[in-house]
């Protein structure tokens, strides 16, 4: 952390934290809101890997180590980059709808593919990993959803 | 789009030794608050601009500032209702760390003196504590604080004399005086009757002004003080 907040410190010429920030709330909200399918969400993860390259040149212009909330907002967009991938690799990944998860290319809840958790990982060569874990059924079963 | 001039109080410990004040240009809708405004001056103009905010809906407390003069949440002040220019500053009667950061360090350790805490050393057994409608009425005021520390700041007496408790922690003391269910109302009341307890308040009614949610604060201390007077909560 002290070695990455060294380097937000010291790059002088980049896009500030808050426009790309920006551009990241629009396009996951345009694609991986309520309402998502394939083509969108697809589009959406180039353009969040985009802004994971751009992150690289971040700036900031408080470059003071006493309450540097300008650092720290830098510093919370990596890891809400990183969650915006996860969040649209799984969704990507889950030709289903289930719940708050509404695809409109699959409309169904698919229980014979999908009745497990997704958990997603980086390996060490930076990729995502999608593994499962099955899912403990209690008191409450799945059921269609109705209204 | 209204154009409208924000004059912020600036102060960078590691680089100032007097404040200033900056004045920064910004377009907003008559319906944008002014914390709406303080973020288009801190992401696209100048990213030093510090200031404490967290739920931005008037519920954590974190962006109480003086507003043209006067203790408000940046985040429930609309920008239709400061005018044209309009002056930000931190709250008054604490050490500014950095812009609109306080230290507030001592605001919760009197926030702490007066035990804002259940207690209660009774058993019930299995059963819960129940409560009258009426008896959950009687503090239903006080427990809407949200430690913003706009009162405290607004107070006179704090400014005066810092070790006075402030109405923040009389407010969240009468919170569990008066609940029937909690057993230590004497114990806060004692703490209350010290020095720089509940008597350093003059009934200036600041706090209950400042009070963005809009608590009977000057209220709750007089009750408070009866309290104390009469040797009883249930006033």
């Amino acid at each position: 952390v002290e070695a990455e907040f060294a380097r937000i410190l010291s790059t002088e010429k980049g896009e500030p934290a808050a426009t790309l920030r920006d551009e990241m709330q629009d396009v996951m909200m345009d694609h991986v809101g309520i309402f998502r399918e394939d083509p969108g969400m697809r589009s959406a993860l180039e353009k969040v890997r985009e802004l994971q390259q751009r992150y690289e040149n971040v700036v900031v212009m408080d470059k003071g180590r006493a309450f540097n909330t300008d650092l720290l907002e830098a510093w919370e967009l990596k890891n809400l980059l990183d969650l915006a991938e996860v969040t649209t690799v799984a969704a990507l990944n889950r030709t289903e709808s289930r719940g708050a998860h509404l695809r409109e290319d699959y409309l169904k809840r698919d229980d014979a593919n999908w009745l497990k958790h997704s958990m997603v990982g980086r390996s060490e060569s930076g990729e995502l990993e999608i593994t499962y874990k099955p899912v403990t059924i209690t008191r409450f079963e799945p059921k269609e959803r109705v209204y | 789009m209204n154009k409208v001039t924000l004059r912020i109080f600036r102060f960078n410990p590691e680089v100032d030794d007097e404040p200033t004040f900056r004045e920064y240009p910004v377009e907003v809708d008559p319906t944008d608050r002014v914390l709406d405004a303080l973020h288009q001056v801190k992401w696209y103009q100048d990213g030093t601009l510090t200031f404490r905010r967290s739920c931005a809906h008037g519920i954590c407390g974190s962006d109480a500032m003086r507003i043209n003069g006067v203790n408000r949440l940046a985040c429930k002040v609309l920008m239709r209702d400061v005018g044209e220019k309009v002056t930000i500053e931190p709250l008054m009667g604490f050490r500014v760390l950095k812009d609109m950061v306080v230290d507030m360090e001592s605001f919760f350790a009197q926030y702490r003196s007066v035990l804002p805490f259940f207690i209660a050393d009774s058993r019930t057994g299995s059963r819960e504590r129940l409560q009258s409608v009426e008896d959950r009425e009687r503090f239903d005021d006080t427990t809407k604080c949200i430690l913003c520390a706009a009162c405290t700041t607004s107070c006179p007496s704090f400014w005066a004399n810092e070790d006075f408790v402030g109405p923040a922690a009389i407010v969240n003391a009468h919170r569990f005086i008066f609940d029937s269910r909690d057993e230590a109302a004497g114990e806060r009341l004692e703490i209350l009757n010290e020095r720089d307890g509940v008597w350093r308040c003059r009934t200036i009614f600041n706090c209950t002004e400042a009070c963005p949610r809009e608590i009977k604060i000057t209220q709750a201390i007089g009750e408070v003080k009866k309290a104390i007077l009469y040797g009883t909560a249930r006033v």
